[in-house]
């Protein structure tokens, strides 16, 4: 029997609220530059053994329920096709090349231009050494795979990286066997689980031509596949289709876990994670803007502030982080930007109840960057987005303050960021 | 004809063709396509906005913007870095061909 | 107050036209003894110079040199300029007149090059009310860092995050404690990937 993944039928959206789902698993387009970031900053708040645990644990329990409800779909029937299922849509996600040689109770998994460890090299490998493997997500997978194939409870099998790209290796290697501890079993944060907490969407303005954009935006994202490496390279970047639930299970975790063990570094905690956020903004929208995919869809960026924010606005829904509305716009003075939720903050309510404060941190680091784009990017220049501009606008100087003002994690009807200029 | 490398550009794997002489920009993409396929370029356009040509032998693509008349080259990920600006340049000057410009300066390749 | 004393460090070299002193990784001026000619360029040839050091040590970072002292020199038809790293953050260019042996010029730079040290650790003992042995090696740690970490705007972030030490701490290194600047000296080779500092 072949195994098939119908793409067309297992993506979904809610378009009222710019959520994305694949087999009714919530998923989400970033880039290399947020998901290397995003994991630095867990190993840099809990170390890098306890941290690379936690992105190991969490990928192997996302990749866990969302195999579970894929493979069924596929029609694969026996544990090798259902192996292979994973290897292509492992793949065909922009994660790489994975190839599993797994049995009930372990066996090897090997991977090529793996999306963590291959792209880390791509952008650090002049500049650091690394001292730990990268490939969390492919060994979460891998394991996860094995044990779906296999109809294996989640947490019956244990993996660790053995070798990997990153450190210098030619290819990346996986061992997998019995696990010696149980892991906590856990509900997937889900397409119902997600719904049931929406409220009623809402428009914004300028509505109309955010609206336009987004649906070409979203037709041009489903036309793109991944190369013979299994990577997704377009706009400047490497994106993924990931798994929501993996992002927000390793920031929460480790940002509550450093509430209760060193409270005095929780803000700067947030402040890091706030940064993942506006590194993705900066760069892949940044980068999305200058693409010829975007001039021929919309044109070339004129520098008008608002053109880039509406821009931003249709590129924050295509992507599936939330249904981004203009709420209020002052070119140089102010900006809010309002969305009926967020991947973040539905999972958030879900899985740790309501918060004190707001838990955006992609939105707040977004919506920052979106502002930054508008008005500190000289567009007609044609810059180049790469480390050295980044560096250039934001070593120092930050021009823009944000709040979150209202967070569905706190109990708000909706998620609002509110961008301000700093007056000196 | 200009060459010079794309504000997204990783890797030396962008570059971006700027003639020197203003043309309309549909009329100007839909001669170079043509051409492209002369040279045995396959089409791989699938939005009317945006023409993709492919060198099926080398996997480089150039692409093509009918409504700005960019002009973008995207040289395939296996060839080596070192080499990347080389394979752009050549196909910049097939491009400056086609338009009947003048080869792109080597200096421009940084 | 004046920290550097260039007329007596300078003194009787030959074919000196001109001593800058730059603080690194900023490339700001900060303190000169030129001829009238140079003056009026001299903030902007720090910045010069500055760059071109900076560049010089990232290409020998990815060749693997991370601690050795850098010295450049530069031979035009009416000068020579020979650019030398005072400590991690400090620069010094000379600029001399082209008649002047390339050799001379590397000794006379050597030479006052120890006299403006010398009177560099003077200033930071003064100025760190009695905590000269650890709070400059601290200071030295933090410059080092912001010279080498990848995304530099973030640096001191990732550095509170990982040693659990207030960000404001770590903006007043001479209040680090020798357990806290330990810590500190750990999670800088952790984000640079290196086993130990040469600083």
């Amino acid at each position: 029997m072949t195994v098939q993944i119908k793409k067309e039928e297992l993506f979904s959206v809610l378009p009222e609220h710019a959520f994305a789902f694949f087999a009714d698993t919530p998923v989400v387009y970033h880039c290399h530059h947020y998901n290397l970031w995003l994991d630095q900053t867990i190993d840099d708040a809990l170390g890098t053994r306890e941290g690379m645990a936690l992105r190991t644990r969490t990928a192997h329990e996302a990749f866990y329920h969302y195999l579970a409800q894929l493979v069924p779909r596929s029609g694969a029937d026996t544990p090798a096709e259902k192996l292979k299922v994973a290897e292509l849509i492992f793949a065909a996600m922009g994660h790489g090349n994975l190839r599993l040689h797994t049995q009930a109770q372990g066996g090897l998994a090997t991977g090529d231009f793996l999306h963590y460890g291959y792209t880390w090299k791509e952008k650090y490998g002049e500049k650091v050494r690394r001292r730990h493997t990268a490939d969390a997500v492919a060994a979460g997978c891998a394991v996860a795979a094995t044990e779906i194939a296999f109809d294996l409870p989640m947490g019956t099998l244990d993996v660790a990286e053995e070798t990997c790209v990153s450190l210098g290796a030619p290819q990346c290697r996986f061992q997998i066997e019995g696990a010696k501890q149980p892991m906590p079993p856990s509900r997937p944060v889900g397409k119902r689980e997600t719904q049931r907490l929406l409220g009623d969407s809402f428009s914004g303005k300028h509505e109309e031509q955010i609206r336009a954009i987004t649906t070409g935006l979203r037709s041009f994202l489903g036309t793109i596949n991944s190369d013979e490496r299994g990577l997704v390279q377009g706009f400047g970047v490497f994106v993924t289709l990931h798994l929501a639930s993996y992002y927000n299970g390793i920031s929460y975790n480790a940002l509550y876990n450093i509430e209760r063990t060193a409270p005095q570094s929780f803000d700067v905690m947030q402040g890091l994670l706030v940064e993942a956020g506006h590194q993705c903004g900066f760069n892949t929208f940044g980068g999305i803007l200058r693409s010829p995919e975007w001039e021929g869809l919309v044109g070339a960026p004129t520098g008008d502030p608002l053109e880039i924010l509406i821009g931003c606005c249709a590129i924050g829904r295509a992507l599936g982080f939330g249904q981004w509305t203009i709420q209020d716009f002052a070119p140089d003075k102010h900006f809010v930007l309002r969305t009926p939720g967020t991947y973040e903050s539905t999972y958030h309510v879900t899985r740790h109840g309501l918060a004190s404060s707001g838990r955006c941190y992609l939105h707040q680091g977004g919506t920052l960057a979106a502002v930054q784009l508008a008005h500190r990017v000289p567009w007609r220049e044609k810059p180049t987005f790469d480390q050295a501009f980044y560096r250039s606008l934001f070593h120092s100087d930050p021009q823009w303050r944000f709040q979150e003002t209202h967070c569905v994690s706190k109990g708000d009807d909706y998620c609002e960021v509110a961008v301000e200029r700093i007056r000196k | 004809m200009q060459i010079q490398r794309d504000p997204s550009c990783v890797q030396f794997l962008l570059w971006r063709c700027v003639p020197e002489h203003p043309r309309e920009s549909e009329e100007s993409c839909s001669w170079i396509g043509r051409c492209l396929l002369h040279a045995g370029f396959v089409d791989q356009t699938r939005e009317t906005w945006l023409l993709v040509y492919e060198d099926p032998r080398s996997h480089h693509q150039v692409v093509l913007v009918p409504r700005t008349g960019r002009i973008q080259i995207r040289v395939h990920y296996l060839v080596p870095i070192a080499q990347r600006p080389l394979v752009a340049f050549s196909l910049a000057c097939q491009i400056a061909d086609f338009l009947g410009e003048s080869y792109p300066k080597a200096e421009q390749l940084r | 107050m004046q920290i550097l004393n260039l007329p007596a460090a300078a003194e009787g070299v030959p074919a000196l036209q001109g001593l800058f002193v730059i603080t690194m990784p900023d490339c700001l001026l900060f303190d000169s003894y030129v001829l009238p000619v140079l003056q009026e360029a001299s903030e902007e040839l720090a910045a010069m110079f500055g760059e071109l050091v900076r560049n010089h040590r990232d290409a020998l970072r990815l060749m693997g040199s991370w601690s050795s002292e850098l010295q450049i020199t530069v031979e035009s038809s009416d000068r020579l300029l020979l650019l030398r790293e005072l400590r991690e953050d400090f620069l010094l260019v000379f600029a001399f007149e082209s008649s002047l042996p390339i050799g001379m010029a590397r000794l006379f730079g050597r030479r006052i090059g120890e006299t403006l040290q010398l009177q560099l650790e003077g200033f930071q003992e003064t100025s760190v009310d009695g905590e000269a042995e650890q709070s400059p090696r601290a200071a030295r740690i933090l410059e080092f860092l912001q010279r080498y970490a990848p995304d530099p705007h973030a640096s001191m972030m990732r550095l509170a995050l990982r040693t659990g030490i207030p960000m404001e701490h770590l903006e007043a290194p001479a209040s680090l404690s020798p357990q806290a600047l330990a810590k500190v000296e750990e999670a800088v080779c952790d984000i640079l990937g290196i086993d130990q500092l040469n600083v």
